[in-house]
Formats: C-alpha cells, structure tokens, sequence
C-alpha cells in the first residue's frame, strides 16, 4: 500500500514535471502565463490521480516508435486525401457502417487508449465505443478492408509499446 | 531564386494544400449524408490539412524552440479532435442506451440522430 503510494507521487510529480515544461513550451516562457498554468497543472494532476490505476510500468521500443511515427504520418497523408477524395467526388463514393473488432491489445496500460486515439485520425476509421473485449468502430467505407487495417493499426501500437499480439484472424468484423 | 524564396514558395504551398484540406473537410461535413460520417470528414481532413499549415509554418520558424511549439500545437489539436470525436460518436451510438445502427446513404432520412 505504501509502496503504491509512493509510486502514485513519483508518477504524479513527473507528470506535473511534464506538463509544465510542456506549458513552459507553449507560451514560450511568458512569466504571467503561470497565473493560468498554475492552476490548469494542478486540476490536471487532480484528474490524473482520479483516474489513474497504478499499472505496469511503461515499456517503449525504440524501433517501435520510429515505426510508428513514421505509419503515423504515412496514414495521416492517406486518410486526409482519402477522404477529400470521397466528398469531393461527384457521387459520394461512401458506404458508411459499424464495424466491431475484439481487442488482442492488453486492456491494462496506455496501449487501448493509443489504439482508439489514433484510430478516429488514419483513414476510414473512428472509434464509436470502447469495450472490454471489442471496439465499435464506425467506417466510412464498411465494405473496405477494415478489420486487415485496424489489426495493422493494433500491430504497430504493440511495437510501440513492445507487447506481443496473439496471431491475427482472431479477429471477427 | 535564392534559398531563401524556395523556402517561402515552398512554405507558401504547403499552407495552400493545408487550407485545401480544411475545405475538403468543410465540404464533407456538409454532403455527407449522417452525424458519424461527417465526424471522418472533421477529424482526417483537418489532421492532414492543420499538418500541412505547420509544417509550412516551420519552414518559416526563427529557431529551432518555434518548430517545437507549432508541432506541438499539431498533437495537441489532435488530440482534442480525437477525444471530442470520441465523445461525440459515443453519445450518438448510445443516444439510447444501447449501441444504435448506423444509417446508410441509401436512408438518410432515416437518421434523426444529428437534428435533420
């Protein structure tokens, strides 16, 4: 109990750590700007610890990251010109509809919360509700290759975080 | 041309295909045909086009302390967008406490969801 206690300020102060200079940053170090940032730190700390369950310490994989930056920006490139494209067409070339994916990340960590972040933003994907063991997932185009993306999606968050996936095809539209 | 106007001229462009995409994504909101298919609109266009604005902007950034602030203007954006998105896809898929269908462009008319 006290150890997780202890654990729970050292995370608090790191984050508090990082969300000033993060403010810092932003406002380019105008020193009124705390009366702001002051507060909005210490209501964000507050949030955190309400909503924060002591998990396993994170574990990021350097190759992982740089791969996923780099399918970050590739499909952020492709999902903007993807979906210009659909609206910008003389019929709209778009075929929406729900799609539901089970989960192989672990629900433990920040790996979901990834996952779903980033789904709504790459292509034809966007995140309608979080379960525990599936994620509707609204598509622009349902009959499009949705499952095959998300699992890549799924894929390159694991390497990021260095987890091990079980084999796709566990995986049901 | 010196370095100095590629430099601008490349900037320039980059923002041009940027404000391209905000259009792009205004103009889905406005033809696509339910609440959840106009959110796909909102969040990748304007992932894409605010991308493009920034980094033409970092093109013209005095030092390297600019370049970091307009990219993290970039991830904070979107990460608001995804979260709002998120939110908003929520309350409309559980409007009724259960999951509901979404509504294809074949029956748009069908959609109450967003007011229409």
């Amino acid at each position: 109990m006290r150890r997780q206690r202890a654990a729970l300020s050292v995370r608090s102060s790191a984050l508090g750590a990082l969300l000033a200079l993060l403010w810092f940053v932003l406002t380019g170090g105008a020193v009124s700007s705390w009366i702001v940032g002051v507060p909005t730190i210490a209501a964000a700390l507050v949030l955190a610890r309400q909503i924060e369950r002591l998990t396993s310490p994170l574990r990021l994989d350097p190759a992982g990251v740089l791969g996923f930056v780099t399918y970050f920006l590739r499909e952020s490139v492709r999902g903007g010109i993807d979906v210009a494209g659909r609206v910008s067409a003389r019929r709209l070339r778009v075929a929406p509809g729900l799609v539901r994916y089970r989960w192989r990340l672990p629900a433990d960590g920040p790996a979901r919360a990834l996952f779903a972040l980033s789904a709504s933003l790459l292509p034809g994907t966007l995140v309608a509700a979080v379960g525990e063991h599936e994620v509707l997932i609204h598509a622009l185009d349902a009959k499009g290759p949705v499952p095959a993306e998300l699992a890549e999606l799924e894929q390159r968050v694991a390497g990021l975080f260095a987890l091990r996936l079980s084999a796709p095809g566990a995986t049901d539209a | 041309m010196t370095g100095e106007d590629v430099r601008s001229a490349l900037s320039l462009t980059l923002i041009g295909a940027g404000i391209a995409f905000f259009l792009a994504g205004s103009i889905g909101v406005l033809r696509l045909p339910d609440l959840l298919s106009r959110l796909h609109a909102l969040t990748k266009a304007d992932n894409l086009g605010l991308g493009l604005v920034v980094l033409g902007l970092t093109l013209q950034a005095d030092d390297a302390f600019q370049v970091v602030r307009l990219l993290l203007v970039w991830l904070l954006v979107l990460f608001a967008s995804s979260v709002a998105c998120y939110l908003v896809a929520h309350s409309a898929t559980h409007a009724n406490g259960e999951p509901t269908p979404t509504v294809g462009p074949d029956n748009p008319s069908m959609d109450k969801r967003d007011g229409r």
